[in-house]
């Protein structure tokens, strides 16, 4: 088979998959085995799908996922996550408070973890549902959870900028400042959204509600727990203690003695926070298996290498070999998942983006925003799968895809901004040499 | 008519030296067997993960993929990364001969020896303070990468401590270890000039991480395929050889330059020292996995390679 | 006896979820002891790493069951509910179907790796624990979901009548 049948077969078969309702991550293995069996024998094809049910799981890194998702869930279900949203609906004299407060929360989080997928879904657990209690709109708060998450990708530190410095040989250290600046803007600009959206459509955004004002008392005993758990995950990875997972990991036990003493957890919540984070557990990990066995198909045929060496050989400006790079990077993004686009493109793309003149440093930031991207658009859109599945009783897809919208919107202009003003990502890397 | 592809799974990433002596060894066989053979080179691991060679092999996930220290090959685990003192002057003809005494293990569990990737040459030790004295830790913690090397991380005074690849940058930007045991191609990949840059070139080990084919895809090949893959390996090996050194050397010089620190080289003698009483602790080892007579082929191969 | 057999699948879902939930909390208890042992007593847990990853691949898995037996998994279902009643039955029964075989080839898969691991690679380098530890409980899980699976399929009513039927059955 041509790799180019075997590409428009393996996405049409998806996407024929999931328009009828099959679950994400079956329509993702289902789709790669038809091809998988017809390069491989059935015994071949079976070690394969072995080889990335291990292999994928077997990560160190990954590791953080069910901690903090299960602390998300402690937060959820004692009072502790409660009654900081109560707090800052009826104490933060600023309408839609709780929204602004959801970015600053991916935000902060965004500054000690560096997966989108890990940000999204431990805010989101948090956030989601107390953000629909309040009676915000659920496209608006499933689309800032969701875009809020990407924030950890952007403001350092962060995976997709680490491997990409590894994948380019670029400074990792560099591309980490780098992310510095345009990641405040884009906070910036989600802040913008939520105000604009509150303007237009004022029935997503509460008013402010002080009929019913959270005793101090209470409000501290959530507020700080909060400002602790932050405290313990900062300070543990910027002075050397812990690793990311292993501050993961503290923070957790930290959490669960929190919940029990101020937070008021009893046992069944806290079986409840068990169950939740298995069931999560429960479909990230053939999800992101299928994802990769979905990916390995594509590779085994060749499919984005062939792809990248007609690009290539067309010998454009370079102005327009950007234009279609980050093109190419956003459509791509659509259905594969950004850790293995990275090992799978970038090595191939990256020269010819020097070729070209462009500073790899900035465009590092650049390939972040459009991996950002990626995990927000369908069909193959992470973060979008995470949100829903947090609350997937209130919301459809389409709502978390129709809220992402706007936050899409916003790394589109960041991107325009970062190509017109390259010194967003390069000033702060100059001044600290 | 028709080709017969041969797929070759390597960790290396495009930007590494050797990538472009697995292009060499894909041109040669090629070459030499008229055009019969189409090699395919997968980087970044993107067939299969770090420990997975052996079952991604004998699955026929890859044709040729690299061996990590794997149970089922229980000589090679141990001898594969062994304390010893070798000279690298005659290195492929070394490799060769190694290759050769793991052959009959590793046709045991379907494998044939193809490409030997010795990395003896780089193999520094990175701190973050100036060090003098590689044999007096004084209690520094210190990534290890494998039982070997935590027990002499151990016997010099250090702490062995385990950190994921993916958070070895990290961890050792923030002091979560005081140094890390890796060769310059890994740590330049993770950038850790600023952060690690004081090196002690020790040079205590014998390392070749054998790339290993499948053996009934190796068997079912014409006899002249077989020979001209054989020496497009011999052949690409030897042309790796001295610009996989360069490409150290320069490496070890901007890591130096790069992070301002220094570059402290083992004396001779204390380097003897060092390997002796390393290698009487993993004796023992050597000669429950390999047997008695195989360990000592393996010890009497290194010693003629002394150096 | 289907309905009985349902019952019993999901009690073991659940059961295999707890499971999980256990390996979880093991984890975040080593880690933290880790970090004690090598920051405040400067003697590190030389196990703690490999170990705590290696348990992360059964808690990938032990929520498979519980996840399709609460209807977890996320989909987009905004051309079926357009579509008839009669016609979103049959694609109901299809896409149960497709998750059935790919259960069946992920089981298949685990199951031979399962049985392999008996003779073959310890899980990784530094610990020499056998890879079977991990692999059987992938096993369970992925066969556990496959029988649900097939259960459900068997078992399959359109969501409109099940609610009459809960409704008749007092
Ligand atoms: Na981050
Ligand atoms: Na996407």
């Amino acid at each position: 088979m041509e790799w180019y049948t075997v590409g428009l077969g393996l996405l049409g078969l998806l996407i024929l998959f999931i328009s009828i309702g099959l679950p994400i991550p079956f329509a993702l293995a289902a789709a790669s085995v038809p091809f998988l069996l017809s390069i491989q024998s059935l015994s071949t094809s079976l070690i394969t799908a072995e080889l990335k049910l291990w292999g994928v799981w077997v990560d160190y890194i990954l590791l953080a996922v069910p901690l903090f998702v299960l602390l998300g869930e402690l937060i959820g279900r004692s009072s502790i996550g409660p009654n900081l949203y109560w707090f800052m609906h009826s104490k933060v004299p600023v309408r839609g408070s709780a929204a602004y407060g959801s970015i600053g929360a991916c935000a902060g989080f965004g500054a000690v973890c560096g997966s989108s997928m890990v940000g999204s879904l431990t805010i989101g657990g948090v956030a989601l549902p107390e953000m629909l209690k309040l009676g915000y709109g659920k496209r608006l708060s499933s689309g800032v959870l969701a875009a809020g998450g990407t924030l950890s990708v952007l403001i350092p530190p962060s995976l997709i900028l680490l491997f990409y410095g590894i994948v380019t040989d670029q400074s990792i250290g560099d591309l980490f400042i780098a992310g510095v600046i345009p990641g405040i803007i884009l906070v910036s600009f989600f802040i913008i959204i939520v105000a604009i959206w509150g303007w237009l459509r004022p029935q997503d955004v509460p008013e402010r509600d002080n009929t019913n004002p959270i005793p101090w008392g209470l409000a501290l005993s959530a507020v700080l727990p909060v400002i602790f758990i932050g405290l313990i995950i900062t300070v543990s990875i910027y002075t050397g203690i812990a690793t990311p997972t292993e501050a993961a990991g503290i923070s957790c036990v930290a959490t669960m003695i929190m919940a029990f003493t101020v937070g008021g957890l009893r046992w069944d919540g806290f079986l409840g926070a068990i169950r939740a984070t298995m069931q999560t557990m429960g479909y990230l990990g053939l999800l992101l298996s299928a994802g990769v066995l979905f990916g390995f198909v594509m590779t085994y045929y060749r499919v984005p290498q062939q792809f990248t060496e007609i690009f290539s050989a067309m010998e454009l400006s370079p102005y327009l070999v950007l234009a279609i790079i980050i093109v190419f990077y956003v459509i791509l993004g659509m259905f594969l998942e950004p850790v293995s686009m990275t090992f799978i493109t970038l090595p191939t793309m990256y020269p010819l983006v020097a070729a070209s003149g462009f500073d790899l440093i900035w465009f590092g930031v650049i390939y972040t925003i459009t991996m950002e991207l990626a995990v927000l658009t369908p069909p193959v859109g992470l973060n979008l799968y995470v949100i829903q599945a947090l609350a997937r009783k209130e919301i459809t897809i389409i709502d978390v895809i129709i809220g992402c919208l706007p936050f899409i919107g916003s790394l589109i202009i960041l991107l325009g901004l970062m190509v017109m003003i390259p010194d967003i990502a390069l000033w702060l890397p100059s001044i600290m040499d | 008519q028709a080709k017969e592809t041969i797929r070759v799974s390597t960790y290396v990433n495009e930007s590494d030296i050797r990538y472009d002596g697995f292009k060499k060894f894909a041109e040669l066989a090629s070459q030499k067997s008229n055009g019969d053979l189409d090699i395919q080179i997968f980087p970044s691991s993107t067939l299969h993960g770090w420990s997975e060679g052996v079952d991604a092999v004998q699955g026929g996930v890859s044709d040729v993929s690299w061996i990590p220290a794997d149970k089922r090959l229980a000589c090679y685990r141990v001898t594969s990364l062994y304390p010893a003192a070798v000279s690298l002057e005659n290195q492929i003809d070394l490799d060769a001969e190694y290759a050769e005494l793991m052959r009959s293990e590793s046709a045991k569990v379907g494998l044939v020896p193809l490409i030997n990737s010795n990395y003896s040459y780089d193999q520094e030790w990175w701190f973050e303070e100036p060090i003098q004295d590689l044999s007096n830790l004084d209690g520094k913690l210190v990534r290890s990468i494998g039982p070997l090397v935590s027990s002499m991380i151990e016997s010099w005074g250090g702490k062995p401590v385990f950190v994921a690849p993916k958070e070895v940058f990290q961890s050792a930007e923030r002091g979560v270890v005081d140094g890390i045991n890796m060769g310059v191609a890994t740590y330049s990949s993770w950038k850790l000039w600023s952060v690690m840059p004081y090196m002690v070139n020790a040079n205590l080990f014998y390392g070749n991480i054998m790339y290993m084919m499948n053996k009934n895809k190796f068997d079912s090949l014409s006899e002249s395929n077989q020979t001209a893959l054989l020496e497009a390996a011999k052949e690409a090996e030897t042309w790796l050889k001295p610009r996989y050194e360069d490409w150290v050397d320069q490496r070890v010089g901007n890591a130096v330059m790069k992070g301002g620190g220094a570059a402290v080289t083992v004396s001779q003698e204390d380097r003897h020292a060092m390997i002796e009483k390393a290698q009487s602790s993993w004796n023992s080892e050597v000669d429950a996995a390999c047997g008695k007579p195989l360990a000592n082929k393996v010890r009497a191969l290194f010693a003629k390679h002394a150096n | 006896m289907r309905q009985a057999l349902a019952r019993l699948l999901e009690r073991l879902a659940l059961v295999l979820l707890y499971c999980g939930g256990v390996i979880v909390l093991i984890q975040a208890v080593w880690i933290s002891y880790g970090v004690f042992m090598r920051y405040v007593l400067d003697s590190p847990d030389g196990m703690v790493t490999e170990a705590t990853a290696l348990m992360l691949v059964p808690v990938a898995f032990f929520g498979l069951a519980y996840a399709l037996s609460n209807d977890a998994y996320p989909k987009v279902t905004l051309l079926r509910d357009l579509l008839p009643v009669k016609v979103q039955g049959i694609i109901d029964r299809i896409n149960l179907l497709i998750m059935t075989l790919t259960g069946m080839f992920f089981s298949v898969s685990a199951c031979e790796a399962a049985y392999r691991a008996f003779h073959s690679g310890a899980a990784s380098e530094i610990l020499l624990w056998p890879r079977f530890y991990f692999w059987i409980p992938v096993a369970i899980s992925l066969l556990i979901f496959t029988l649900l699976a097939i259960v459900r399929l068997l078992n399959y009513e359109h969501p409109s009548r099940r609610v009459d039927a809960v409704q008749e059955a007092p």
